[in-house]
């Protein structure tokens, strides 16, 4: 261990001959009485905090009845719900799913109904029954056609 | 672990004797703690803040110190993590704020022996501040390579690298000032 002192202090004084000189320390020093101070300082510094983390308890369980207090925040509760609850329940009221009205326009139509609505209905349907291969003949078509309740017209024209 | 410190620990550890060795602790441990965070922090107000700080952390978690470090290191790390971050938030501050600082600092005013003093604590300033950390421990507070690492939980060569280029950088700062 005293190698390795050694060998530090050789290696400041060859570095830095200005720090291996010891003399450079450092100007700053404490007020006079700081130390003789700091302890019941920094006591008092603690004791006030630790006072301060314990007192919201107290104050709490003092004044208030923990008791009441939840009654009173069930009833709150149940007030906040009622408006919500009663908007529920009262027929002819508009529910959340569209309603289409037969005599909508086309046009409004088209701004209820998003393109990605088509796809989910297609989603939704069994579509193995519609699946149209390349081989079908022009029976099965017509066959399918007639099953689908096409008009006779479209029918006319496949034969 | 000396069987002074040992006994200084259990005693801090116990609800009885708490408060008086806690004063004990502080009587010991006030003054280096306090220089080295000067060193760090450049002032007195803010190196106060910093010192109480340390306190008060440690008060809070010396139960929780494990008794595998020195108490002086477990301080130590304490002090100079408090003083690290410390020097983060400073970096948030106007720059116009922290020149001033700077500029009291590298005032030469008075005698050689003072002014020289004031020149090394402006090249400190030009350290990074892990890196005036690693000097201030090695040069100031005189510890070993071994206990530095304890506080900064770097490796003991990463620490000799760091100590090197501060020396350097410091001895040059030095000679062109």
């Amino acid at each position: 261990m005293k190698e390795e002192e050694n060998s530090e202090i050789e290696f400041l004084k060859e570095l830095s001959p200005l720090l291996f000189e010891k003399g450079i320390g450092m100007d700053a020093e404490a007020p006079d009485g700081y130390f003789e101070e700091f302890g019941e300082k920094i006591k008092a510094k603690i004791h006030q905090e630790e006072a301060q983390e314990s007192r919201p308890e107290i104050r709490i369980s003092k004044y208030i009845n923990v008791r009441n207090l939840a009654i009173a925040g069930s009833v709150a509760l149940i007030l906040a719900l009622v408006p919500f609850f009663r908007s529920n329940n009262v027929p002819g009221t508009q529910t959340s799913e569209l309603v289409i009205n037969p005599e909508t326009e086309i046009a409004e139509l088209n701004e209820y109904i998003d393109e990605s609505d088509l796809y989910t209905v297609f989603e939704n349907e069994e579509i193995s029954d519609y699946t149209v291969s390349a081989n079908l003949t022009d029976d099965e078509i017509i066959n399918y056609l007639v099953r689908e309740d096409y008009s006779e017209q479209l029918l006319l024209e496949m034969r | 672990m000396r069987s002074g410190e040992k006994e200084l620990i259990h005693k801090l550890k116990q609800k009885n004797s708490r408060d008086a060795a806690f004063t004990q602790l502080v009587k010991m441990y006030q003054q280096p703690l306090y220089y080295h965070i000067r060193r760090m922090v450049g002032n007195h107000e803010d190196a106060d803040d910093v010192l109480q700080n340390t306190f008060v952390k440690v008060w809070r978690f010396i139960d929780d110190f494990k008794e595998e470090a020195k108490l002086y290191t477990w301080m130590y790390r304490i002090a100079s993590n408090e003083a690290l971050g410390f020097l983060r938030a400073q970096k948030t501050m106007p720059s116009g704020e922290r020149d001033a600082q700077l500029h009291v600092a590298t005032s030469t005013d008075g005698p050689d022996g003072e002014s020289i003093s004031r020149k090394l604590e402006a090249a400190l300033r030009t350290l990074p501040d892990k890196q005036r950390q690693v000097f201030d421990l090695k040069y100031f507070s005189e510890l070993k390579y071994d206990e530095i690492s304890e506080i900064t939980g770097t490796s003991t060569g990463a620490l000799k690298a760091s100590y090197f280029h501060a020396v350097k950088k410091i001895e040059a700062f030095l000679k062109s000032h």
